[in-house]
């Protein structure tokens, strides 16, 4: 293996660990999102029904 | 309330609580001895000769016990409820800024003054430049550590585990600082005044006007209530 | 607090599909298309990414400077948000200096690391900015934490000038692309090395860009989050 591989290699590499841990914070805080909306319309729901 | 007597008061409360606390000069000098043998005891007994021994051990102890001291001088205030005192009063918070650092530069001088010639006298080191350059360098370095320091203090103050976090915070700024004192005390151990060396005196009265300066117009921002 | 919902996210899509193609142009023109280093060989061609990165690391810090400030004066949340994303890219493109750096290094020197100023200010740089994000956990709440961080921010934004200029003001075994001949900058590479250099460092900005714009939708969502949590707290309370 040549160090040029090895160098472009981890680059890309390192590039697409950060975007896959962006894309699993995402995923998660949208998760968030929709459980925290369904409580606030169930409480809503509640008081008002 | 004039700024310089604002200045002064808060000079003196500190240096009297000092007296009575003895946390801003004891335990750090204390600290710096310390170091002093647990260096001497880690290293083999020829390597004390070696070059750049005596400098490293002596920068590395003053450093890291300045930061006990130093880290504090926010803490403090904050701990006993002090800081709501120090804002609320009619000062300009620049002012605070600068009491506080003058403070520190203080107790960080008595630490020096208590640990370098310890440090001289164990590893048997001459002084080998005059005295008043020594002061100059000493006192340069001494100066931006603590400009810098009660800046870095202030803002740890308000943050969670500020104590812990205050030397993380603090070496990554405070790294020409130490550059400039390692080379500075070579020259000076070496050819007996800065010589070649001289652009890093240059390099620290740059920090010293960036890091006084700055803190001092934008300190209003940082101890924002 | 209005929160933009759907405007970086879209900005994030267009600039991945600039800089998608834009990337793969670079790498060919770095890998295929640029000629050979006389004396270090193809090994070289690593430097392309390596300035890349370099830069945008600089210029993410630069970004991370210019909010903090103008958060201090303005006080937006946006501005704050900018700062927090652009001070994490800018570490990872720092990582991708130092890692490209390390690889040269091996090839060239022999070494993955040596205690050059360059690289030991990169470093210090680096630890300078992981800082800032502490600075940003420990604080509690939105306000102190955004007032903190910018304080920060400024003060950290001195080691950017450290870092470039230690390759010239101390001698090490960086090397140093400009030279000053007679007063006047002048980089010695052939002229189809410099056009691949500026093409892989106007590509990798553009990733930055895109990285940036999608980071900043984090931080908006992450502070709804925030929001919807102390009104789910308050309905709980009542």
């Amino acid at each position: 293996m040549t160090f040029l591989f090895l160098g472009y290699s981890v680059f890309w590499l390192l590039l697409a660990a950060y975007v896959a841990m962006l894309g699993a914070r995402q995923r998660r805080l949208a998760e968030e999102v929709a459980d925290l909306s369904a409580a606030l319309d169930k409480g809503a729901g509640r008081r008002m029904g | 309330m004039s700024w310089a007597r604002a200045l002064a008061a808060i000079v003196w409360k500190d240096l009297r609580l000092e007296w009575r606390t003895g946390e801003a000069v004891l335990t750090p000098a204390l600290l710096a001895l310390l170091l002093l043998l647990v260096i001497v005891f880690a290293l083999p007994p020829a390597a004390a000769r070696l070059e750049g021994v005596f400098t490293a051990s002596l920068w590395t102890a003053v450093f890291f016990a300045g930061t006990v001291g130093l880290g504090r001088s926010f803490a403090r205030e904050r701990a006993e409820g002090r800081l709501w005192g120090l804002l609320l009063a009619p000062v300009d918070r620049s002012a605070i800024f600068l009491a506080k650092g003058l403070s520190a530069f203080l107790f960080l001088a008595m630490v020096a003054l208590v640990t370098m010639p310890a440090f001289f006298a164990v590893f048997g080191q001459r002084l080998e430049a005059p005295l008043w350059l020594w002061t100059a360098t000493v006192g340069l370095v001494l100066l931006a550590y603590s400009g810098v320091g009660t800046l870095v203090s202030a803002v740890a103050a308000q943050l969670r585990a500020g104590d812990v976090l205050y030397p993380v915070l603090l070496f990554p700024l405070l790294v020409p600082v130490v550059l400039a004192a390692v080379h500075l005390t070579d020259a000076l151990l070496e050819t007996g005044g800065w010589g070649t060396a001289r652009s890093w005196v240059h390099l620290l009265i740059m920090y010293n006007l960036l890091f006084w300066g700055v803190p001092y117009l934008i300190f209003e921002y940082v101890v924002e209530v | 607090m209005t929160v933009p919902t759907t405007r970086p996210k879209k900005t994030a899509a267009v600039l991945l599909a600039i800089a998608a193609p834009a990337v793969v142009f670079a790498m060919y023109m770095a890998l295929i298309w640029a000629p050979d280093e006389r004396t270090l060989g193809t090994v070289q061609r690593i430097f392309y990414i390596h300035v890349g990165s370099a830069w945008n690391a600089y210029l993410a810090f630069l970004i991370v400077f210019v909010t903090s400030i103008g958060y201090l004066l303005r006080r937006r949340p946006a501005l704050d948000a900018v700062a927090a994303s652009a001070a994490e890219i800018g570490i990872l493109f720092t990582t991708l200096t130092l890692a490209t750096g390390s690889f040269w290094a091996r090839a060239v020197w022999n070494v993955w690391w040596t205690w050059d100023p360059r690289l030991t200010t990169t470093l210090i740089m680096w630890f300078m900015y992981i800082a800032y994000l502490l600075v940003r956990a420990a604080a509690e709440g939105e306000e102190r934490r955004g007032r903190l961080a910018a304080v920060f921010g400024i003060a950290a934004f001195a080691t950017v000038p450290l870092v470039h200029f230690s390759a010239t003001w101390w001698r090490g075994m960086h090397p140093n692309i400009v030279q000053f001949q007679g007063g006047t900058p002048r980089m010695n590479m052939d002229p189809e090395m410099i056009v691949t250099m500026l093409v892989a460092v106007a590509a990798l900005t553009l990733v930055n860009a895109a990285l940036l714009a999608y980071r900043v939708d984090l931080e908006h969502l992450s502070r709804r989050v925030a929001l919807l949590r102390e009104r789910v707290r308050l309905e709980v309370e009542s």
